[in-house]
């Protein structure tokens, strides 16, 4: 277990890069999960640690040892793949005891460590099966122990549930965050669920077109995300145009659906900037016009457009008087297309992102 | 309208039939009746051919030189062939299509052509025998006609090209993830290939080297031109006796040898294959 160092790591294929100069540092016993959609660069950058991609540049360092130049078998690493990838003409026990076979680990040594995998996945009995006689989440499970097996520095794991149902890849995420938790062992997890990658981490990286656009912890990339990409990827948000009236502490005041109301910003943006503000629709709410508003909030004046019914949410459209097109998440409620209503909302739910508008 | 495609299929299968069982029903008759001589056959059901055959040293000779001769020249097939196959199922690179394609074309050249090819090569004034010459690895020219190394470097060459397409699509099945599983739990190139690729490629590389084991059996040419009339293997055998003796009954019953040598080395080989499988819980 140690923790993995990323310094200026890029990967080029001719004249396209699939990975820019990065920097990522994983703690030591971390889940740290690489989002991000298809051809972000997270997989490349997942191979380059594992070895089977060697980067264009930089550096990559496992507990402050550099390891970019070493073949995939001397990293010590423990990989889970998308397709399990166990070996069909092995026993489970002989999948699970490969590595251990690589590093002459005695007979008995082995068989005892086979073991106690097998308990830790909770398939005790099935040592003596082939791949093929398994399920889909059996073989998840069997390609989870191989890879613990040689008790490895690092636990990568690429896209490992994509093939499994939705019931069965929830109780696999749970039950792989239980022995992560336990072992303690830095993970560093693929994916392009945005649900899989906030339950499960310590910290998500969210990539796109080749670099990582946020490094924070699930919340943090939920509540506040920096970029328009990490906003409209991670769930479902609003976009408002704004413009900073000035710069108030920590935050600036802004100009926006008519309103003006200050706010925190991490960024730069300067009075006179155009800038836009993102916020989640579960923090809007649908209020009668005449209702008086509590003395935190703000409100706008509006119309629905649409109303889908989702069973425990409704989403609501509605068309702002400024023309902005606000989306709601609320309880089922008995409004109706057309219904004049207000939108409520608190200044401190809404966060501004970084880029320029 | 559903158009009945299985009668469509009938004329083809009784041409198949008729080709195949009637030729074999002739000279699976033929090998039970005495020769009288110029092509004629006794009317009496005899099996003073078999008795000969199994008697005569000379005969018995040639069927060992024929399996012993097709299996040492499988075996280097494989050998030469696994190598090439991986390497091209492998390739990223646009040249693997076009390295594919030389294959294929290859196995469409004549074995008359090939063997004409290696006789260039080998010849006694040729570049690769005075190179070897040169650098005094040799005192006298390499030959191969009349030799049993020349038919089994002919031999190699007839087969080489079918063995390398069947085993590039053998290479195919295998997930190229799987390498990389290896090397994640440490395994070398060299144990990678031992402990993963040659186990799953086995069914397939025994299935191949029937294959080439059944083309060397039956094959003629490459023996008869190579062999110029020195290394009798059974087919070049079966062509004298029927050719030059006119022994219709002898040479019927030397095909039959031939035939039944080699279905129960395939028979054997397909019941280890199935085997082999069975123990990975895998259906045969």
């Amino acid at each position: 277990m140690a923790a993995v160092m990323l310094s200026g790591i890029s990967k080029r294929y001719g004249d396209t890069a699939a990975v820019l100069p990065l920097d990522l540092s994983v703690r030591d016993g971390e889940f740290l999960t690489l989002l991000g959609p298809s051809g972000c660069g997270k997989t490349t950058t997942l191979r380059m640690i594992a070895g089977f991609v060697a980067p264009s540049t930089g550096h990559i360092a496992v507990a402050g040892d550099d390891i970019t130049g070493l073949p995939p078998q001397r990293r010590n690493m423990g990989m889970v793949f998308q397709d399990y990838s166990l070996f069909p003409h092995l026993t489970i026990a002989d999948n699970i005891a490969f590595a251990l076979v690589e590093r002459r680990v005695p007979a008995a040594q082995r068989a005892q460590r086979v073991k106690e995998l097998l308990e830790l996945i909770r398939l005790p009995h099935i040592a003596g099966r082939f791949p093929s006689e398994l399920s889909g989440g059996q073989q998840q499970r069997v390609a989870l122990a191989r890879a613990l097996a040689h008790t490895p520095r690092v636990l990568l794991m690429d896209e490992p549930f994509g093939a499994l149902d939705a019931k069965l890849r929830e109780t696999m995420q749970e039950e792989l965050r239980a022995i992560q938790t336990s072992l303690r062992i830095t993970t560093i997890f693929v994916t392009h669920d945005q649900a899989e990658a906030m339950r499960m981490s310590d910290r998500i990286a969210v990539m796109n077109q080749g670099r990582i656009e946020q490094l924070d912890a699930p919340r943090t990339v939920y509540d506040l995300p920096r970029t328009r990409f990490v906003a409209d990827f991670v769930g479902k948000i609003n976009f408002v145009d704004a413009t900073v009236v000035r710069r108030c502490g920590d935050g600036v005041e802004v100009d926006s659906l008519g309103l003006r109301f200050a706010l925190a910003a991490a960024n730069t943006a300067a009075a006179g900037d155009r800038v836009t503000l993102a916020i989640r629709p579960e923090r809007l709410y649908l209020a009668p016009v005449d209702e008086v508003a509590p003395a935190d909030a703000l409100s706008i004046e509006g119309a629905i457009e649409h109303i889908a019914f989702l069973g425990n949410v409704m989403h609501t459209e509605v068309r702002a008087t400024d023309g902005t097109r606000l989306l709601v998440e609320s309880q089922p409620a008995d409004w109706t297309v057309g219904a004049r209503l207000r939108v409520r909302f608190r200044p401190t739910d809404a966060s501004v992102l970084t880029e320029a508008a | 309208m559903t158009l009945p495609w299985p009668r469509f299929l009938l004329p083809p299968l009784v041409l198949s039939l008729a080709l195949l069982v009637g030729s074999m029903y002739v000279f699976l008759k033929g090998s039970f009746h005495a020769d009288l001589g110029v092509g004629r056959l006794g009317e009496a059901f005899t099996l003073a051919n078999y008795r000969k055959l199994f008697a005569d040293s000379f005969y018995l000779n040639s069927l060992w030189l024929t399996v012993q001769l097709s299996a040492v020249t499988t075996l280097l097939t494989i050998v030469v062939g696994v190598p090439v196959a991986y390497v091209l199922a492998r390739m990223r690179s646009r040249w693997g299509p076009v390295l594919l394609a030389v294959i294929v074309a290859a196995s469409f050249v004549t074995i008359v052509i090939k063997v004409l090819g290696l006789n260039i090569i080998f010849a006694a004034n040729g570049g690769l025998n005075r190179l070897l010459l040169e650098l005094g690895m040799i005192a006298q020219p390499l030959t191969i006609a009349g030799k049993v190394e020349g038919v089994a470097i002919g031999l190699l060459y007839f087969t080489l090209a079918f063995i390398v397409i069947l085993l590039y699509s053998v290479m195919l099945t295998i997930p190229r993830s799987l390498e990389e599983a290896a090397q994640n739990l440490g395994a070398s190139r060299w144990r990678m290939h031992w402990r993963v690729i040659l186990p799953l490629a086995l069914p397939g590389i025994i299935a191949s080297g029937l294959i080439g084991f059944n083309l060397c059996m039956g094959a003629f040419t490459s023996a008869a031109l190579i062999g110029a009339g020195k290394i009798l293997t059974l087919p070049v055998l079966i062509q004298r006796t029927v050719i030059f003796d006119t022994k219709y009954g002898m040479g019927a019953t030397l095909a039959v040898v031939l035939l039944v040598t080699g279905l129960a080395v395939n028979l054997l080989s397909i019941l280890l294959v199935s085997r082999l499988n069975a123990a990975r819980g895998m259906t045969a």
